[in-house]
């Protein structure tokens, strides 16, 4: 029998915090479609209309992953958290991107399908326009990029998201509000070019 | 923005940010000289400032993974491709019509669109795959043209465009004759081979990836793409992934199910599934409304019908022998088993075409009594095996006598002897294999084997009471071995209820003819009962207890007097089942009154004398039942009482006969007594009944050391008496007999790892483990066992019940964190604490997202509530 993905899963976990930075697309390959399937089934489930907490989604992809481990238990698990983050970025900006019908480039206004609504009463965010804001601040600061998609992405608090990374609550919290304050400037176009 | 640059805005807008507004700008232009810093900061400052609750909720992903929505990439460029219009959607991607329209012929395309992670996989680690996948040239196999990533990073491929139909739609269309069919499949199996030869395995073979064109030709779709995206080349990530790969259970092989390892054996089965449908226009198992565990247990244990039992009946003839036989070979459970290669399928079936003598094996007798043979080690079995045989060749002689008519006499006395020997196998072989335990399956062969043969004799001889009385007979033991909930069964309702709808039919045949008859009257009644106990199994309550009433009617007024047992034992039943389905139906209170009644027919009989078996197996189940009718209803002195009578019984049938079943009903008696005991707070009187139970299944665990049952109710009893002492607060019992539980559900494990029942045992075992370990004070040992235990509950999909017991144990898990973090002060177990308790909670929500919770843990979630308010806050 081959050996478990949890085995693997660890072990890409542990190299990867150790600055294995080509262990990434494989753990993201590894926790996919996972992640995937219990956002789908939750939706099949609920029915649009109802939200989902991201805490719940990546928990659950947790429990699922470390079940398949039987007798294992994990130090790794805020490692599998800063991955999840970023998978559950990639679901939906692929899902985005495959219900995208605009032709970029030809001008024409992106559909609201691809917003991720916000708590009630504020404005959707644009997924797409998320993630390239994401990356350039990823190119800026990498840390304020992994901060961004622990609290949004996986719905961390500033106290996990602490944790987490391994720095201090302030650390996060100062890093939190300049890097959604540039993201927000991102996403209306304020931005000095280059 | 440089990273220099925006380190030194984040400084000034943090610094900006502590102050009041209008001490901001002086701050900034004491701090630094930059003008154009300033201006930068100043536009942070008022963007947040507008809006500084901005990004606070975290994202909502159903607003973007709504499905419903038509919104596509239509009309974008892949490199030189157009797309046109979306094709298909699955797990892996989506799928679109593509033109190539910068050369002269307007070629189209299918244009596949990947997930983005595997874009750095495509690159990083396939580029040689990929070569291979695209050099494979066959007319069977759509081309992989060209793969790559676009401007803005979106993987795709692009693959030969195919106008065609899937192969079982195709067949239906063209009304293909079996032979068509099997051609067909013949040059899937050339493609499938090329492939082979180039070491590439398709992995998901179903209809939906081979369509077949205008012309004939069949062309499988997504060739090496799963492959690709699912590599077993080696990298060590990829020959993992099976355990997620999204395949199609109806297709995939037992291996495939169960996540192991995938080779050109999984496509041979995969071949298996689709000559299979495309003989018999049905799958080889009806998967639909199976839970995962059931899926693996039936693709993994259960052996489908042969084709020619289920095909229509106009090419039945034709599928009866080598067919049949092939198809058995490549869906063996083993991959060893199965042809050696996709070559040696196709030879097969070129074989038969060509009426020509086939390779493997016929109705494999060998094969079978191995089977036999590795289950059931007991004599019994083999002496079962040797008559099967000569009841083969017995069968064979006479279909051959009955073709030639001037050895008429000779034919009737073969007819007579295959009867017999039918009759010798479903009667004294069945009942003997029948106390051997684990002969669930080899009871359904011998029984589907016997049922053939005599199903061929009733053809032969329509009008034959006496045949149609032992044709019901065989009917009535198939059934209860294929899926009648009171017996050992294989899980097959469907089968079962078939199976039962000829006994009532042969039985209701018999009765009509001899109405008079008592014996047709109440082997009718058993019909009925039976009947009655398939609606039971899929909660038609009413229709059970409709059946059951019919089978009363049908005995009619006995007199309650010895030499009447039959009938009263009969009826009994028929009251006992009925009573369990008024039970199930919430109406406690008749289901009592009809327990009730079943043990007034019965108890005159075990009055100053020791019973017959029947009737003391009938009393001893109605009090059982009618004691936990009560149990369930919180009355437990009057469930002690009953289980207390059945408990008596049980000892009685020991004393008389001590068979592995009669230990095992003393078992399960004494363990139902102890419950009650506990839930009157009777604990220490519990104790000791528990302790009979122990020792009781330790002598029967030493004396059948395969036996894996018995080490699982070994397991189970520590684990009531674990819970007894823990209640009596005999914290260091509780451990010890913990401790044996789990040893148990170890080696248990140890000997079949892939159970999922064991593994949640396992689960649960380390869980109370740690539960105890918390109340013994040892907070270090509690939490690592309950880490353990929440990281080993197998897949949640089996109950309710169970699905709560991982929470459960995560609940716990944050207890015992949060008393090492209030204790240590360390931060990190409060956080992980927090973690398990927030699991525990949304687990349960999607629980109940399902149907209320179970009674046990309906009050959880407020718990975890309240726990997570007291959590002390992270510093």
């Amino acid at each position: 029998m081959s050996t478990s993905p949890a085995d693997d899963l660890t072990r890409l976990l542990h190299d990867w915090s150790h600055g294995d930075s080509a262990a990434l697309p494989q753990l993201m390959e590894l926790t996919y479609p996972e992640l995937h399937r219990i956002a789908a089934r939750h939706l099949a489930r609920e029915g649009p209309g109802h939200t989902l907490q991201p805490t719940a989604l990546v928990n659950e992809a947790y429990l699922r992953f470390s079940q398949s481990a039987p007798g294992k238990a994990w130090t790794d698990r805020r490692h599998f958290f800063a991955v999840a983050a970023r998978v559950v970025r990639a679901v939906l900006v692929d899902h985005a991107r495959a219900r995208d019908a605009v032709k970029r480039g030809d001008g024409a206004r992106r559909t609201s399908l691809t917003r991720l609504a916000l708590a009630q009463g504020r404005a959707p965010v644009d997924v797409l326009d998320l993630d390239a804001a994401l990356t350039a601040l990823e190119a800026m600061n990498p840390e304020h990029s992994r901060i961004v998609e622990l609290r949004y992405f996986a719905g961390l608090s500033i106290e996990e998201t602490a944790a987490t990374l391994d720095i201090s609550t302030g650390t996060v919290k100062r890093g939190w509000v300049a890097a959604k304050t540039y993201i927000r400037r991102h996403l209306d176009g304020d931005l000095p070019r280059p | 923005m440089t990273p220099e640059r925006w380190a030194r805005v984040t400084e000034l807008f943090d610094l900006a940010c502590q102050l009041p507004p209008a001490d901001r700008e002086p701050a900034l232009r004491a701090a630094c000289d930059d003008e154009s810093l300033w201006v930068e900061v100043r536009a942070m400052l008022e963007t947040y400032d507008a809006d500084p609750d901005f990004l606070e909720g975290p994202a909502d992903p159903t607003t973007v993974l709504d499905l419903a929505d038509v919104n596509t990439l239509a009309d974008r460029r892949m490199g030189p491709y157009r797309l046109t219009r979306e094709i298909g959607r699955g797990g892996m991607g989506v799928v679109y019509e593509a033109r190539r329209d910068d050369q002269e012929f307007d070629r189209r395309a299918a244009v596949k669109i990947l997930p983005s992670w595997s874009a750095a996989v495509l690159a990083e680690r396939f580029r040689f795959e990929w070569q291979v996948l695209a050099g494979l040239d066959h007319p069977g196999i759509a081309r992989l043209i060209d793969a790559g990533t676009t401007a803005d990073g979106v993987p795709y491929c692009v693959m030969e465009y195919v106008d065609g139909q899937p192969i079982d739609a195709w067949c239906r269309a063209h009304r293909l004759d079996v032979t068509a069919r099997v051609q067909l499949l013949e040059r899937v199996c050339e493609a499938v081979a090329h492939a082979h030869g180039q070491l590439v395995v398709h992995r998901d073979l179903k209809p939906s990836n081979l369509l077949v064109t205008a012309a004939g030709q069949p062309k499988l779709l997504d060739f090496g793409i799963a492959t690709l995206l699912d590599s077993e080349s080696g990298v060590s990530v990829g020959t993992t992934r099976t355990g997620f790969t999204s395949f199609t259970p109806q297709f995939a092989s037992p291996e495939q199910i169960r996540g192991e390892r995938v080779s050109t054996a999984s496509d041979v089965y995969a071949l298996g599934v689709l000559l299979y449908l495309l003989l018999t226009d049905q799958p080889p198992h009806d998967l639909r409304g199976l839970s995962a565990l059931e899926t693996l247990r039936t693709v993994c244990e259960v052996g489908p019908p042969r084709p020619s039992a289920v095909a229509p009946p106009e090419v039945r003839g034709r599928l009866r022998g080598d067919l049949d036989t092939i198809v058995e070979k490549a869906l063996r459970k083993d991959p060893r088993e199965r042809y050696g290669s996709v070559a040696a399928l196709r030879a097969d079936l070129r074989a038969w075409r060509e009426h020509r003598p086939i390779d493997a094996v016929a109705p494999s007798w060998a094969y079978r009594a191995s089977r036999f043979v590795r289950r059931n080690t007991l004599a019994v079995t083999a002496g079962a095996v040797v008559l099967l045989v000569v009841l083969a060749g017995a069968a064979a002689t006479a279909r051959q006598a009955r073709i030639a008519e001037r050895e008429r006499a000779r034919a009737d006395a073969r007819f007579g002897d295959v009867r017999r020997l039918a009759n010798a196998v479903v009667g004294p072989v069945y009942d003997a294999i029948s106390k051997v335990p684990g002969s669930t399956e080899a009871r359904r062969v011998l029984v589907t084997e016997a049922l053939s043969y005599l199903d061929a004799l009733s053809a032969l001889a329509a009008d034959d009471l006496d045949l149609k009385r032992e044709l019901g007979d065989a009917y009535l033991k198939i059934g209860d071995v294929q899926g009648n909930l009171f017996y050992g069964n294989l899980g097959d309702v469907a089968g079962a209820r078939d199976s039962y709808a000829k006994l009532l039919a042969l039985r209701r045949a018999v009765h009509e003819a001899r109405p008079g008859d008592l014996d047709a009257r109440l082997a009718l009644a058993q019909a009925e009962i039976r009947t009655g106990d398939i609606a039971l199994g899929e909660s038609h309550t009413d229709e059970a207890v409709r059946r059951y009433e019919a089978a009363l009617a049908m005995v009619g007024e006995v007199p309650t007097a010895p030499g009447h047992e039959a009938a009263l034992t009969t009826a009994a039943r028929a009251h006992d089942h009925r009573g369990i389905a008024l039970n199930w139906a919430g109406r406690r209170d008749h289901a009592l009154a009809a327990f009730g009644q079943a043990v007034a027919l019965l108890e005159p009989l075990a009055a100053g004398r020791p019973p017959a078996t029947a009737v003391r197996e009938g009393l001893m189940a109605s009090y059982g039942n009618s004691g936990d009718a009560y149990y369930y209803d919180d009355r437990f002195a009057d469930a002690l009482d009953r289980f207390g009578r059945a408990l008596a019984l049980a000892r009685q049938g020991l004393a008389e006969s001590p068979t592995a079943k009669a230990q095992r009903d003393v078992h399960l008696c004494l363990t139902r007594v102890a419950y009650a005991l506990k839930e009157l707070g009777r604990l220490d009187e519990a104790a000791p009944l528990e302790l009979e139970a122990i020792r009781m299944q330790e002598a029967l665990a030493s004396a059948d050391a395969n036996n894996v049952q018995l080490r699982f109710d070994l397991a189970a009893a520590h684990e009531g008496l674990a819970e007894t002492h823990y209640l009596r607060k005999h914290y260091d019992g509780a451990f010890a007999e913990a401790t044996s539980s789990l040893a148990l559900y170890r080696a248990a494990l140890a000997a079949n790892p892939a159970a999922h029942e064991q593994l949640f045992n396992d689960a649960q075992a380390q869980a109370w483990l740690g539960r105890i370990e918390f109340a013994r004070g040892h907070l270090a040992e509690s939490s690592a066992a309950l880490r353990s235990a929440v990281a080993a509950f197998a897949a949640p999909d089996v109950s309710a019940r169970k699905r709560t017991a991982q929470y459960e144990a995560a609940v716990w898990l944050g207890d015992a964190l949060a008393a090492r973090g209030r204790q240590s002060g360390q931060r990190a177990f409060l956080v992980e604490a927090r973690a398990a308790y927030t699991a525990a909670a949304s687990g349960l929500r999607a629980v109940a997202a399902d149907g209320p919770l179970p009674a046990a843990v309906a009050g959880l979630p407020a718990e975890i509530g309240r726990k997570l308010a007291a959590l002390p806050k992270a510093p």
